[in-house]
């Protein structure tokens, strides 16, 4: 294999055809060998047991694939991430991508909460044109029963955008979403944010400030569950208390 | 591609990982937890160069559907990845050339994704600012 330099530099055609004979040969004893890799390892793969992914109740307990584990302990905190063309069927929402979090298991059965959504880059990157605006809102929400979720908020405008215009824009959203969240408990807030119902709201609002094209939630993420928020709150009690 | 009529079948997710200097097939269950078949271009070529060839990439993804769906899996979806960070940020030439051979072995493709992960501003290049000097 030294001299492959050389030959390749001299006639490139021939010398491939030779390297590629000699990877063939390589192939069939490689191939061999992972068989027999193949064959210590393959007890252990026997042993694990394959469990249903169930999404939550609010997408109907529908069935999201399959995933194995030796012990349905492993199974808690794996997330999977499927469209939501594939929870509802409609084609239109192929580029959202929602992301469910594992948390309990019981049977064959795993039972899934809901743990953020985002756009796929592609179809965000075909949104952005020239001579318009895109305005983003990203801001930490705290929902009636304490769960500290972060959302992204994007606008875009059918002409570019004057900078108070923007700032305005921002102010509405924060005060609109801020609003909702207080308001609704973490599950009614996730439908809302996914089938796009705040969205829409947000929309109503923002078109009185500058005309706009597109109003969606981009991206939402689930930062804290209710008990560390009330723990981060106590402590938090306790360390004002104690200073004053 | 319909979860709904395919109840039975199992997906799994390719992470295609395609630099200039490798690239690696990882087929997984859809979590992303569990490995199926992981095999690497490295793994099918002789010379340090080819590692990261078309041809190689094409073999280490034969390999690794064959082992899958030995394992059970009737299709996947893709993700494919480039270095990132502040390295290039476009997959190298194995990427094209395993997907393809992915399809090619007979398992279902679902979506396919690009997952390069993308600096918010990191950290500089390395070489300096008169680029590296050989």
């Amino acid at each position: 294999m030294r001299f492959d330099w050389f030959i390749t530099i001299f006639d490139g055609r021939s010398s491939q055809t030779k390297t590629d004979q000699v990877q063939c040969e390589r192939d069939k004893q490689m191939s061999s060998k992972s068989r027999q890799a193949a064959a210590r390892t393959r007890d252990k793969w026997r042993e694990k047991v394959w469990y249903q992914i169930l999404a939550p109740d609010y997408f109907d307990n529908k069935v999201i694939g399959d995933t194995p584990a030796s012990d349905p302990e492993l199974l808690i905190g794996r997330t999977v991430q499927p469209t939501l063309y594939d929870l509802t069927g409609n084609f239109d929402q192929i580029h959202v991508k929602i992301r469910f979090k594992i948390t309990e298991v019981v049977g064959q059965q795993a039972h899934t909460v809901f743990h953020g959504h985002e756009w796929s880059s592609d179809y965000l990157r075909g949104l952005v044109r020239r001579g318009t605006s895109r305005i983003d809102w990203i801001g930490p929400i705290l929902t009636k029963d304490d769960y500290l979720m972060r959302i992204s908020v994007i606008v875009f405008t059918t002409s570019r955008s004057k900078t108070s215009q923007e700032h305005a824009v921002r102010k509405e959203i924060e005060k609109v979403i801020r609003a909702h969240a207080k308001r609704h408990t973490f599950n009614e807030l996730v439908q809302k944010v996914i089938l796009g119902d705040l969205a829409s709201e947000v929309f109503e609002k923002v078109k009185r400030i500058v005309p706009i094209r597109q109003c969606e939630i981009r991206k939402s993420k689930v930062l804290k569950g209710p008990e560390e928020v009330k723990a981060r709150r106590a402590r938090l009690r306790r360390g004002t208390s104690s200073s004053t | 591609m319909s979860k709904k009529d395919t109840k039975r079948d199992k997906w799994g997710i390719a992470h295609i990982y395609a630099s200039y200097n490798d690239s690696i097939i990882h087929i997984t269950d859809i979590t992303g937890a569990e490995t199926i078949a992981r095999y690497s271009g490295g793994m099918m070529v002789k010379a340090d160069r080819n590692e990261s060839s078309p041809h190689a990439a094409m073999q280490a993804a034969f390999q690794a559907a064959r082992e899958a769906k030995d394992k059970g899996i009737y299709g996947i979806h893709i993700r494919v990845r480039a270095p990132g960070g502040h390295g290039p940020k476009t997959p190298g030439p194995g990427a094209q050339a395993a997907i393809r051979a992915l399809s090619r072995a007979g398992l279902r493709i679902g979506i396919i994704d690009e997952v390069t992960p993308m600096p918010h501003d990191g950290t500089r290049k390395p070489g300096g600012r008169r680029g590296r000097r050989v």
